[in-house]
């Protein structure tokens, strides 16, 4: 949404300039200046204002008003990008004989700022953030304010300074929704923070409170207490405790009362690798279970920090104890690149249950929950070592089953013989846990679990030998709903499975990798018949969002890119070719955004923060396709050879790198995040610089041929780009990221062809 | 003569203004008397269109939905909406459950004129005036102070004598007037705090929406007996996992 929104912005700019172009043209210092100054008061504006909008995605499906203000975050946010976009095409009306160098610093900005933010928000907050780009862009008032007479320059140089002053004093504050964990634990009596840091990857808050505790799924069955606890917040929702169990392992005895607790009763002292490690408390269950190697990963660094240093007397050191291997690491990333095995593989519970049963993460790509994934994992254990999955239990079933059929599809690629044997599933009212083991597991080990399961009140979904009448009996369902899916998963027709099912539940794999996703369009009819009858309805907001983000997206570039273009002085243009420049420009924009935004997805199995992800893949396009447009002028070949070649090059590199690039990445995937970043450049640029060549080429040939249809290139262009950015999404979830690469490709090619009809 | 006809004058706008006041006061009163008939009006369809259709039957808790003046439970801006079929946000980022919900959990508690409840969660108090018609008596407990206070003096307000209000920490219970035959958890958490469980009488029950605060995805009806504990999910009504089932 957010690159719509920018692009839009650009888009509307460019139809603005058209229409205007005579007067801006005259006065283009003023102009400029004045529209530089706009900019820096609309960031600060623009973003307090979007904080007042009450848009708060839990209320979407009660409040109809909730799709309002979506839209008007949509048009707030828009403003500055317009704003800052009417500088650039000013600039670029007013220096048409430079504009190559002028689009060649303005793409080298934006590449750097791309880039540069991540950077900065290491060492600053987000409202330091913003008062930073305010400052910046002050500075480009002033500096455009020396064309002018003396006297406005100080009038500038004084409201800047004014402004700034401020903006610092009163920084607008983020809206934290009231729903949210935060908001809501910081209401409970006596509810402080007690730190607050900020980074690319999260924004995290520690919070203490005596009526803390946290222990996702606990067995009913469970008499006794939870250790003093403080929490960590990550992004205002997803919570992960820090214990103080005052070093004494007696009082983690709750830890074994967890489904995910399993298989410390099935092995002997493992070696454990943790995959989220977070506040510790899966390490705590290891410690707990003597397990005498046990090594945490944990994405984020922050976290690692506070409960090994900040907060190591409160944790009792438990990242400092000799048996604990404390990486900062993104679990996917560390397993493709280690060479260890391990006796056990836990893997967390990572997301919160509030944003997760109200479908917030179905948009959220997930390496870790793949087909692919899992295969990783099962090769990463011992002849006798197990992999333990835990997900929330969801109503209707839908997590579980995904994660079910998941692993038998891994286990399948992996040409494992009987395969349920190899399986052991159970569920809690809460959580729902897998067990996946490398050979199959024993009688005593499926009778261990099944007492496990007993003792607890959980139950048995899947185990070898398992009896239909042991099913659905402690948290007992209206129908046996998982083991039924297990059964027709393991030994039915799976594919029709999948396909009556009413939610997605076949596996995510790395081309599609929406683990989250469950919403099927298929099922849209009874979804929207169940809405007002029954007492939720299962329609996930997370894609709501995505479906009405593409209708308004449509609407308004529409409406501000495309109609305006009516109002240009009327005049009948002749030409023969019409059609197919609207084609090109067309195929060019929507093929270019499918492109950028696949490989912002491919590149976040590479770099795993998706951060960084679309900080660099943005920063790579941007920089080389302006090197791309700068080399196509001085290129010593017809336009016509420009725009053929150019298009070549994107399918063949496009598809060698559809064919090659996992193959890379696991070359590459064990070295720093440094060496990966500036690797990931390097493999966009010769991409990234083809792609800049058509564009600026198709629109020399119009302003040549046709001048009045520039604009109208433009727009075209802008509005493609604008919709096709929420459009990938879209299709990647049902069809996979190579398919709307391919999909590009295609229109390159034909965009290519149209270019030959137009071109002289 | 003059000052006479002043006087007349002064008298004649006295009584204007006071019979302008008698007639103001009679529509205002009126006024309220069709607010209140509206409300009424709109709780009998909240009932039949919501509740009963879809299947809740105890008559006893469709009976005190009837009565009980669900918009009092609000903050006044949502008062135009408190019958309709939808949470309501309250303070504190808690809601006041779907009406809905609220009927099946207190149908679900299979309650006794001479049980005791325990509610953990008091929000705006409307589930325990809801039980307070059932039932003989009902304890609530309210972590946020501002809810409980505000709740202890709206239900003391609008004459519910038989409800108790505690502000304190819910995961405790009430242990001085334990057991009790239900205990109703209306406070969304990640487990199911085990000093209610022990709190529960021999045959008690308790029930648990789970989901967030505004998409409960289902009840769990916890029995004990003995020491027995039993789970049973509650799920949305006609939910069928495929697609050809229905």
């Amino acid at each position: 949404m957010v690159i719509s929104v920018a692009l839009l912005g650009f888009g509307v700019s460019g139809t603005f300039i058209s229409i205007f172009q005579r007067k801006l043209k005259a006065h283009f210092y003023s102009f400029f200046t004045l529209f530089s100054l706009l900019f820096s008061f609309s960031l600060y504006i623009c973003f307090f204002l979007s904080q007042k909008i009450p848009f708060d995605p839990f209320l979407i499906v009660w409040y109809k008003s909730q799709y309002f203000y979506l839209l008007a975050y949509y048009l707030v946010l828009f403003i500055p990008f317009f704003l800052g976009a009417s500088s650039i095409g000013l600039s670029f009306l007013k220096f048409p004989e430079g504009i190559n160098k002028v689009y060649f610093y303005n793409l080298l900005g934006s590449g750097g700022g791309a880039l540069g933010i991540i950077l900065i928000m290491y060492f600053l907050s987000l409202q330091e953030v913003l008062f930073f780009i305010i400052i910046l862009s002050f500075f480009s008032v002033i500096l455009s304010s020396f064309n002018l007479s003396l006297k406005s320059s100080i009038i500038m140089g004084f409201i800047s300074g004014i402004c700034a002053l401020f903006f610092l004093l009163y920084p607008p504050e983020p809206r934290i929704s009231p729903y949210k964990g935060l908001s809501i634990t910081l209401k409970l009596p006596e509810a402080k923070i007690i730190k607050e840091e900020s980074s690319p990857l999260s924004l995290i808050d520690v919070v203490e409170a005596p009526s803390i505790r946290c222990a996702p799924g606990l067995s009913l069955a469970y008499k006794g207490k939870i250790p003093p606890q403080i929490a960590i917040f990550l992004d205002a929702d997803s919570l992960t405790p820090i214990t103080n169990f005052q070093n004494d392992i007696s009082n983690l005895r709750y830890l074994d009362y967890r489904t995910c607790a399993l298989p410390y009763h099935l092995l002997n002292e493992p070696h454990v690798l943790i995959i989220g490690a977070g506040g510790g408390s899966e390490v705590l269950s290891a410690l707990y279970h003597q397990a005498p190697y046990i090594e945490a990963i944990e994405v984020n660094p922050q976290i690692v920090k506070l409960v090994k240093e900040e907060y190591g007397d409160f944790s009792n050191h438990i990242y400092s104890l000799p048996e604990v291997h404390v990486r900062v690491a993104e679990g996917r990333g560390f397993i493709e690149s280690t060479s260890g095995n391990f006796d056990l593989i836990q893997i967390t519970l990572l997301d919160s249950f509030a944003a997760s049963s109200a479908g917030v993460y179905a948009l959220s790509e997930s390496y870790l929950y793949t087909i692919e994934a899992f295969e990783s994992y099962i090769k990463h254990l011992t002849e006798e070592g197990i992999l333990c999955i835990t997900r929330w239990v969801k109503t209707p079933p839908r997590d579980g089953i995904k994660l079910f059929a998941t692993a038998v599809e891994a286990l399948e690629n992996l040409k494992i013989e009987n395969i349920p044997s190899h399986l052991i599933f159970i569920r809690s009212w809460a959580t729902s846990t897998l067990l996946i083991k490398r050979s199959p597991f024993t009688p005593s080990q499926v009778h261990t679990a099944k007492e496990f399961a007993k003792k607890r009140l959980f139950d048995l979904i899947w185990c070898p030998s398992l009896n239909p009448e042991e099913v659905n009996k402690y948290n007992a369902l209206p129908k046996a709903f998982y083991y039924e899916a297990s059964q027709k998963i393991l030994f039915g027709d799976r594919d029709s499975f999948y396909q009556n099912h009413l939610f997605t539940v076949e596996p995510a794999t790395d081309n599609s990798p929406y683990f989250f996703r469950f919403f099927k369009w298929k099922s849209l009819p009874y979804l929207l018949n169940t809405m007002g009858r029954e007492w939720i309805p299962f329609v996930e907001w997370g894609y709501i969002i995505l479906v009405f983000t593409l209708i308004q997206a449509i609407i308004i570039s529409i409406f501000l890119i495309i109609f305006p273009l009516f109002f240009l002085k009327k005049r009948r243009i002749f030409a023969p070719h019409k059609l197919s420049i609207f084609l090109y420009f067309l195929f060019l924009g929507i093929g270019y955004m499918f492109i950028e935004i696949s490989f912002i997805q491919k590149f976040t199995l590479f770099l795993f923060y998706p951060t960084y992800a679309v900080a660099v893949v943005m920063a790579a396009f941007l920089f080389f396709s302006g090197w791309g447009s700068y080399f196509a002028q001085k290129m010593k070949i017809g336009r016509l050879d420009k725009v053929t070649l150019a298009s070549i090059m994107i399918i063949v590199i496009s598809i060698a790198y559809l064919i090659y690039l996992d193959d890379i990445f696991l070359h590459f995937i064990q070295f720093s995040d440094g060496i990966k970043i500036l690797f990931s450049l390097l493999l966009i640029a010769p991409l990234a610089f083809f792609m800049g060549i058509p564009f600026p080429s198709g629109l020399k040939e119009v302003s040549k041929t046709i001048s009045p249809l520039v604009p109208w290139a433009w727009g075209i262009n802008g509005c493609a780009s604008v919709i096709s950015t929420v459009l990938a999404t879209i299709l990647a979830i049902s069809l996979g990221f190579n398919l709307v690469i391919f999909i590009a490709l295609i229109l390159y090619f034909l965009a290519s062809l149209n270019f030959h009809l137009f071109g002289s | 003569m003059k000052a006479q006809k002043n006087l007349v004058y002064l008298a004649g706008m006295v009584a204007l203004a006071i019979l302008l006041c008698f007639i103001a006061y009679f529509f205002a009163g009126r006024e309220k008397i069709s607010e209140e008939k509206t409300y009424k009006i709109a709780r009998e369809r909240m009932v039949a269109q919501q509740i009963e259709a879809r299947g809740i039957e105890d008559k006893r808790v469709l009976e005190a939905m009837r009565n009980i003046p669900r918009h009092k439970f609000v903050s006044p801006e949502l008062e135009f909406c408190a019958y309709e079929d939808r949470p309501l946000p309250i303070e504190c980022g808690q809601t006041i459950s779907q009406p809905y919900i609220v009927a099946l959990m207190t149908e679900l508690l299979e309650l006794n004129k001479e049980d005791k409840v325990l509610e953990v969660g008091t929000g705006s108090g409307y589930q325990a005036a809801v039980l307070s018609k059932i039932v003989s008596k009902v304890y609530t407990i309210e972590i946020f102070e501002e809810l409980g206070t505000s709740a202890k003096k709206r239900l003391k307000d609008l004459g519910y004598t038989n409800v108790e209000v505690k502000v304190e920490d819910g995961y405790y219970g009430w242990p001085e007037e334990a057991p009790f035959d239900a205990i109703i958890v209306t406070c969304a958490s990640d487990h199911i705090p085990p000093p209610l469980i022990e709190q529960l009488k021999d045959g008690g029950r308790m029930c648990i929406p789970v989901g967030n605060v505004f998409q409960v995805q289902n009840l769990m009806l916890v029995k004990k007996k003995g020491n027995k504990i039993s789970v049973k999910n509650i799920l949305p009504v006609r939910f069928v996992p495929m697609l050809g089932e229905h």
